[in-house]
């Protein structure tokens, strides 16, 4: 499989300013270290709790912020912190909110023209020709061309924002929640759209989303995330029916499942998630493990590989592994 | 950690002890109106169920299903202003209408009797008061101790709901809190006075999967330990799969199909039930393609005379568009409101 | 290509039905219109020259041949209130479209930048609005001088922070909203993100606002005129009129209550226009 989205070393430190004089006075590490790969065509399904820092990665992915460290390589070659407009062609993003996603006093034909125009992708014939295509695509009418967002429903607006995203034909389409804020019915549309999409034009996802069952529908490969630094990557088979960190088994086994005959081991896990200004030492989820022992407390773990493709940031992998 | 095993068995023995019939709330032909764009529009229609005691019932409807309004209804919080019953009855434990007690009756009622708890702990918390005060004010409003009495109760019943060091949270005040703290505050204000129903409106849509378990385990463990029933709203299937012993499935405004959790999943009759069960993604599935309820949910002025999903029904004839269909009793505990399902079944037999 | 949605639905006449709905709204929409009327076909509705002066009718109350009576040199009131009505309106309407123009580039500009400009501007307009509206008008005529363009440029700059203070709190809500986000990762540099996302998100308050500064700047001329310091003769403007009649205030008072009269129905319409305004582009608000 073609790497084309590599990053290695990432790092996003938010500084907090207290006091008249705005000095720093601590710093939310909310991306601390984060490697992944994304490979061409393929879903990567990225999940966590509130926190943990994937919709950090999620904008930094698409030039939303600027990373304080790492790097980050596209296609080979590397991706500057400052987007150019050429750059920017290449990953684009869809929001969770489908209704503060779209300019209201924009109509959708101006929304789904604006990009292309932007980057200058053709003649106002051709760009006419796109749109028209592209609202056949998402299921929607020539009529709705001239409506504005707010005569639409949450699964129609949200379709019109990815139909946004696809104009300038990204490689990489970042989701950022895409499903959460929509009923259960629409969710199904919209999931079902996004795998026709990759299947017809072969676009790569970055997924950031908590309802993991979603994830686990839509993903090739998963990496969970908790408090700023991956804690498990694999492919989604094998994340969901064995993984070992002990945080992905608390998280994995809290969704409830809807099948009453289903029995659950759940994992309760104690407290609450550590402040990011003041993360525990060593291992991160050392407070909250029952397996923790003293070499968790004062060594951070690598992500290191178990087997093929599976990663995890673990002291005791091996042995829970068995 | 602590290792749990739950089994969606032990929910089927309650049922067993649920069978003698003990009605705690009864909710007859309710039809409520919201004025809409200028008109009354009615948001929920004949919506007739009972509430037993000491169950879990839960209401499942995606937006617009009129889930919550009828929540709301039963503890008359719909804003007078803009809505207005049509027709109905509420009985609560087979004495009073709840629609007919006066506003001052309904404060010693609400809280009381019955309590709810919200989805968003921010937006319901008064911001400006600690914690402790506000469960206090709920306590006191109803028994006559003291506020030094009142305190020690609520550092108490905080210690119930699971809360670390509930002697200092007491005097935090709500934005000092987690998500998950603050729902628990909200869950102490609800059981401070020992209600006999707990409504509970989609109490953790808006926390994250860890913390979630936790409150749904804390208030499955506050229900059999108080002889409570819980009314649990939700659009979520895992959360009502795995805490009530009944569903409904309400769908604009109406009431679709009534089943024991078990035989809802296993075998859903009405042709909504089939269709949602099988958009949502599972767990221990593989399919590639999520099935879909074709079309959307029809606009609050476009909601069909018959039955409300004949527009997206793949069953759907002449006489589902025509009439609406009454939901009808189908064996001891199921009620569906569907022509074609009541027809084949009344031929079957 | 596709047909155009029913115009029953666009949000515009959405707005206009709720305005038109509401009573005093309707008073403030019909008599800027009659003042509108009033400024194009002055010349041709007055009954006589208002200009022109007449030895023989000075001083006449108001009678059955002159409405509003005469003033000192003869000339009719109503002519003189109709004529008036030209200069009042051109003079606050240029005033509001300065302060609008300036006052929202400036709030625009410090509300979405942020940092040292933002700092820089909100100094600059505390820095305007220390002073009392007409002393900063009577200094901006000391420099410049007086007359009815120095009046304009005077009132229009003391009406700016008005203007930005209000853009630059709404665009400090708007900044945080997603679709701008959207905007950024799509490539659009931030003049267009300002043009097409900001300033049409925004103009609702800057609509509302305008007609409130119109009324503000009436009264603003009058006071200026009745100094003595704005609309110079043989152009007369109702505070001008004003100052004249005040000299005669035991013998013709209606000299002075006319104009008086017009100034005030005039800023009490506008400022219902404006409250009418606000509410009709509230979407919280229903047009029931």
């Amino acid at each position: 499989m073609e790497t084309f989205l590599r990053v290695r070393g990432l790092k996003k430190h938010f500084p907090l300013k207290s006091g008249l004089l705005r000095k720093t006075v601590g710093l939310v590490k909310a991306v601390d270290n984060v490697n992944f790969d994304v490979y061409r065509g393929d879903t990567f399904g990225l999940v966590g709790e509130s926190g943990c820092g994937k919709t950090t990665v999620g904008k930094i992915m698409v030039g939303l912020l600027e990373a304080d460290g790492g790097d980050v390589t596209f296609e080979g070659k590397p991706m500057m912190a400052k987007r150019n407009l050429a750059m920017r062609k290449n990953i684009q993003i869809v929001f969770q909110d489908p209704y503060g996603s779209l300019n209201p006093r924009m109509t959708v034909h101006e929304l789904l023209a604006e990009p292309m125009k932007k980057h200058k992708m053709g003649n106002k014939t051709e760009i006419n020709q796109k749109v028209l295509e592209t609202i056949d695509i998402i299921s929607l009418n020539k009529r709705d061309l001239y409506k504005y967002p707010h005569e639409f429903s949450g699964g129609q607006r949200q379709r019109i924002a990815i139909a946004r995203a696809l104009m300038l034909e990204p490689q990489l389409l970042v989701c950022d929640e895409p499903v959460s804020a929509l009923d259960v019915s629409v969710q199904a549309q919209i999931l079902n759209l996004f795998k026709r999409l990759q299947q017809e034009r072969g676009i790569s996802y970055l997924f950031i989303a908590h309802g993991l069952a979603t994830v686990k529908h839509i993903s090739n490969r998963v990496g969970v995330m908790y408090l700023g630094q991956m804690v498990e990557m694999a492919e989604t088979k094998t994340m969901f029916d064995a993984c070992v960190h002990p945080y992905t088994r608390a998280l994995f086994s809290s969704i409830p499942v809807p099948d009453p005959t289903h029995k659950s081991n759940r994992v309760i896990l104690h407290g609450e998630v550590p402040s990011p200004l003041n993360p525990p030492p060593g291992c991160k989820f050392h407070t909250r493990c029952i397996y923790a022992c003293e070499h968790c407390k004062q060594d951070e773990p690598i992500l290191r590989e178990i087997a093929p493709g599976h990663r995890v940031a673990c002291h005791l992998s091996e042995q829970l592994a068995r | 950690m602590r290792l749990m095993s739950v089994c969606g068995l032990t929910n089927q023995l309650k049922l067993v002890m649920i069978k003698m019939n003990n009605i705690l709330v009864s909710v007859k032909n309710l039809t409520t109106a919201f004025k809409m764009g200028g008109r009354y529009t009615t948001v929920i229609d004949d919506v007739s169920f009972d509430i037993y005691k000491n169950e879990a019932l839960g209401i499942v409807g995606e937006s617009g299903s009129g889930k919550s309004v009828t929540a709301k209804s039963i503890m008359r919080l719909n804003p007078v202003t803009v809505s207005k019953v049509l027709n109905g009855k509420i009985v609560y434990d087979g004495t009073q209408d709840v629609l007919e007690l006066s506003e001052k009756e309904m404060c010693s009622y609400r809280g009381n009797k019955i309590s709810m708890i919200f989805q968003e702990p921010m937006s319901s918390l008064n911001p400006i008061m600690t914690c402790g005060n506000q469960i206090g004010e709920a306590i006191m409003l109803h028994q006559k101790i003291s506020k030094k009495e009142a305190r020690e109760k609520s550092i108490d019943i905080l210690q119930k709901t699971g809360m670390p060091s509930p002697e200092k949270r007491i005097d935090s005040y709500p934005h000092e809190l987690s998500g998950g703290m603050r729902q628990r505050v909200m869950i102490a204000i609800a059981l401070s006075c020992g209600p006999h129903l707990l409504i509970a409106d989609e109490p953790t849509t808006a926390l994250d999967p860890t913390i979630q378990a936790q409150i749904l385990d804390l208030i499955r463990g506050i229900q059999t330990k108080a002889n409570m029933s819980v009314l649990y709203i939700t659009h979520d299937l895992g959360v009502v799969a795995e805490m009530c012993q009944r569903i409904i499935i309400m769908y604009c405004g109406c009431i679709m199909e009534i089943a024991d959790t078990y035989d809802l999943f296993t075998d859903p009759l009405h042709p909504y039930s089939q269709g949602l069960l099988n958009a949502i993604p599972k767990m221990n599935e593989d399919k590639e393609w999520l099935h879909n309820i074709k079309g959307t949910v029809p606009h609050f002025t476009e909601i069909p005379q018959g039955c409300v999903f004949c527009t997206r029904c793949p069953e759907a004839c002449d006489s589902c568009r025509d009439t609406r269909p009454k939901l009808t009793k189908i064996g001891e505990r199921r009620e569906v409101a569907c022509h074609r399902v009541i027809h084949r079944l009344r031929r079957d037999q | 290509m596709a047909d155009k949605a029913a115009w029953k639905d666009r949000s515009w006449y959405k707005v206009v039905k709720k305005l038109i709905g509401r009573k005093t709204a309707l008073f403030g929409i019909v008599v800027f219109l009659l003042l509108v009327f009033m400024a194009l076909f002055g010349n041709h509705i007055t009954p006589y020259d208002p200009a022109t002066p007449s030895a023989s009718e000075m001083f006449q109350p108001p009678s059955a041949t002159h409405l509003f009576g005469t003033d000192s040199m003869g000339r009719d009131m109503l002519s003189r209130v109709i004529d008036g009505a030209k200069i009042t309106l051109i003079v606050s309407v240029i005033a509001v479209l300065i302060a609008m123009v300036i006052g929202t580039l400036l709030g625009l500009l410090s509300g979405y930048m942020g940092g040292v400009i933002d700092i820089i501007i909100t100094r600059l307009i505390e820095a305007i609005s220390v002073f009392p509206m007409i002393l900063f008008a009577l200094i901006i005529t000391t420099i410049l001088g007086v007359g009815t363009q120095n009046i304009m440029i005077a009132i229009g700059v003391a009406y700016v922070p008005a203007f930005t203070r209000i853009v630059r709190a709404m665009t400090l809500t708007v900044k945080e909203r997603e679709y701008i986000d959207s905007a950024k990762v799509i490539g659009l540099n931030r003049a267009e993100i300002l043009w097409r996302y900001v300033l049409p998100n925004v103009y609702s308050v800057i609509i509302v606002q305008a007609s409130l500064a119109a009324a503000g700047a009436i009264l603003s001329e009058a006071a200026l005129g009745f100094m003595g310091v704005g609309v110079q003769p043989p152009e007369a403007s109702w505070g001008s009129m004003l100052k004249v009649g005040y000299n005669y205030l035991n013998n013709a008072p209606w000299m002075s209550i006319v104009p008086g009269f017009a100034i005030v129905i005039t800023v009490l319409a506008l400022n219902l226009l404006g409250d009418g305004l606000r509410d009709a582009l509230d979407v919280r608000v229903r047009a029931d």
